[in-house]
């Protein structure tokens, strides 16, 4: 856990750096980076039924 | 000030785009590189579709990587299986094999599943047959489904291609609750109900095809950023608990869904028989395996019923499966009768003359006559023994299954 909120720290301080160089298009670019990886990791993590439908 | 900001808009807007455009460029050429075990599963989805409800979209392919690994490409028909005509050859016995997703088998190449392992047995073995004869069998599954989605399937679109012979797998585990919409929650199934003795469609599939849908399909099917998305969101998000808490909203209600699945669930274990909801459900599945046999006795084609094996029972030593850990959960009457289905289909089968196959009783006896060691025919990497056929179960079931269409045909 510690680490986890060490690792968010670290972006943190990387999107505050942006915003105060004005680096606005490089924002996003982050942030969607960081939210990809998030899900993906989370989500990899999460058992699933063997029987789980492929709907939608 | 008005220009600062639209400038910082567009620069992120350019942002977001740059990112999206990145990760996408990076995914494509990424899985040319990626061994097959670290692949995600993308680019196989269901729809549903009028009568017989969901299935796979016709022509999609991808890969399967939650249980076992397979490349996908789904016919043009909507069906994990070779591309396939509906007019037969003068001189071919065909085959057709329905089921839930061990039919479907997406866990292993379809050329080594039931359906592919049929066809060569009864093409090498089957010597009743003049030399200019064949067999061919087609392989009609779908993931989630009911006996009922079976039944109209067959009568809907299996039948134009002309089968002598149709094998109806029914998966214990899962399919007498398959066919109960308070129990499913799946609107985009059919659902029949028995009244008066007689089998009536109680409830048509839902069509997913509004705007939204085909909006979220258009990019889903453009671009492999979403379908690498969904399968970490499905995993999140797509529980049954949160299609409970969407349809009940009473904790009464939640009980009643929790106290049916249990009595569902024990009765594909012998247990609970005198409940009314349990003998609904087994008289609902026999009246529609009936229904199917008479209609297709009908197209002068016949029915046989597979009853496909759990890991649990068969790919496990007799002691330990009869008087291991689990023998106190049958002690509190968890697990009457192992072989419950298997009992009572094959009389049901002998006295409407439906042939019955139970797999099970083949893979126990086979592993239960070992001296040592068992064959898993069920699971795949760590979790052998459970879920889905591996290669050597669709290997083990294929083979009893022709053998037995060729004892019929015989």
């Amino acid at each position: 856990m510690k680490n986890l909120l060490f690792k968010l720290s670290i972006a943190g301080d990387l999107i505050k750096y942006l915003w105060k160089q004005k680096l606005w298009w490089a924002i996003p670019t982050v942030a969607v980076m960081l939210l990809f990886g998030i899900i993906i990791v989370v989500g990899s993590s999460t058992g699933i039924g063997p029987f789980i439908y492929t709907l939608f | 000030m008005l220009l600062n900001y639209s400038k910082k808009l567009v620069l992120i807007l350019f942002g977001l785009f740059l990112s999206f455009l990145f990760l996408e460029v990076l995914i494509r050429l990424s899985l040319n590189f990626f061994p097959n075990e670290y692949l995600p599963t993308y680019g196989i989805y269901q729809k549903s579709f009028p009568v017989i409800g969901h299935k796979n979209i016709p022509n999609s392919s991808g890969i399967w990587n939650r249980e076992g690994f397979s490349k996908v490409k789904i016919n043009s028909k909507g069906w994990n299986d070779y591309e396939r005509t509906y007019k037969k050859n003068d001189n071919t016995i065909r085959v057709a094999i329905v089921g839930d997703s061990f039919i479907e088998a997406l866990q292993v190449d379809k050329s080594v599943a039931i359906g592919s392992i049929m066809e060569s047995w009864l093409i090498d073995n089957c010597s009743v047959i003049s030399d200019d004869h064949t067999f061919e069998v087609l392989s009609f599954g779908a993931s989630g489904w009911g006996t009922s989605q079976m039944y109209l399937t067959i009568m809907n679109e299996i039948i134009l291609y002309e089968p002598d012979y149709v094998v109806l797998a029914f998966f214990p585990g899962n399919d007498l609750k398959n066919n109960i919409y308070d129990l499913e929650l799946n609107p985009y199934k059919p659902y029949f109900e028995l009244k008066n003795e007689e089998l009536v469609l109680i409830r048509l599939p839902e069509i997913d095809n509004d705007i939204k849908k085909q909006i979220y399909r258009f990019f889903r099917d453009n671009l492999m950023i979403v379908q690498f998305i969904r399968e970490p969101l499905v995993k999140l998000f797509a529980s049954n608990e949160s299609m409970i808490q969407n349809t009940y909203s009473d904790e009464k209600s939640i009980s009643d869904y929790d106290k049916k699945t249990e009595l569902i669930y024990g009765a594909t274990w012998g247990n609970n028989l005198d409940s009314i909801f349990v003998i609904n459900a087994w008289e609902l599945f026999e009246s529609i395996l009936l229904k199917t046999s008479k209609d297709l006795n009908n197209h002068n084609s016949q029915l046989l019923t597979l009853i496909v094996s759990r890991g649990e029972i068969v790919d496990y030593e007799k002691d330990y499966v009869l008087d291991g850990p689990d023998y106190s959960l049958r002690e509190n009457n968890k697990r009457s009768n192992i072989f419950y289905p298997e009992d009572r289909l094959e009389n049901f089968g002998k006295d409407n003359n439906i042939p019955i196959i139970s797999i099970s009783r083949y893979m126990s006896n086979y592993n239960w006559s070992k001296k040592i060691g068992v064959t898993k025919f069920h699971g795949f990497g760590d979790n052998l023994g459970a879920g889905h056929w591996n290669e050597n179960g669709h290997k083990f079931a294929g083979e009893i299954v022709g053998q037995k269409i060729c004892e019929i045909y015989n």
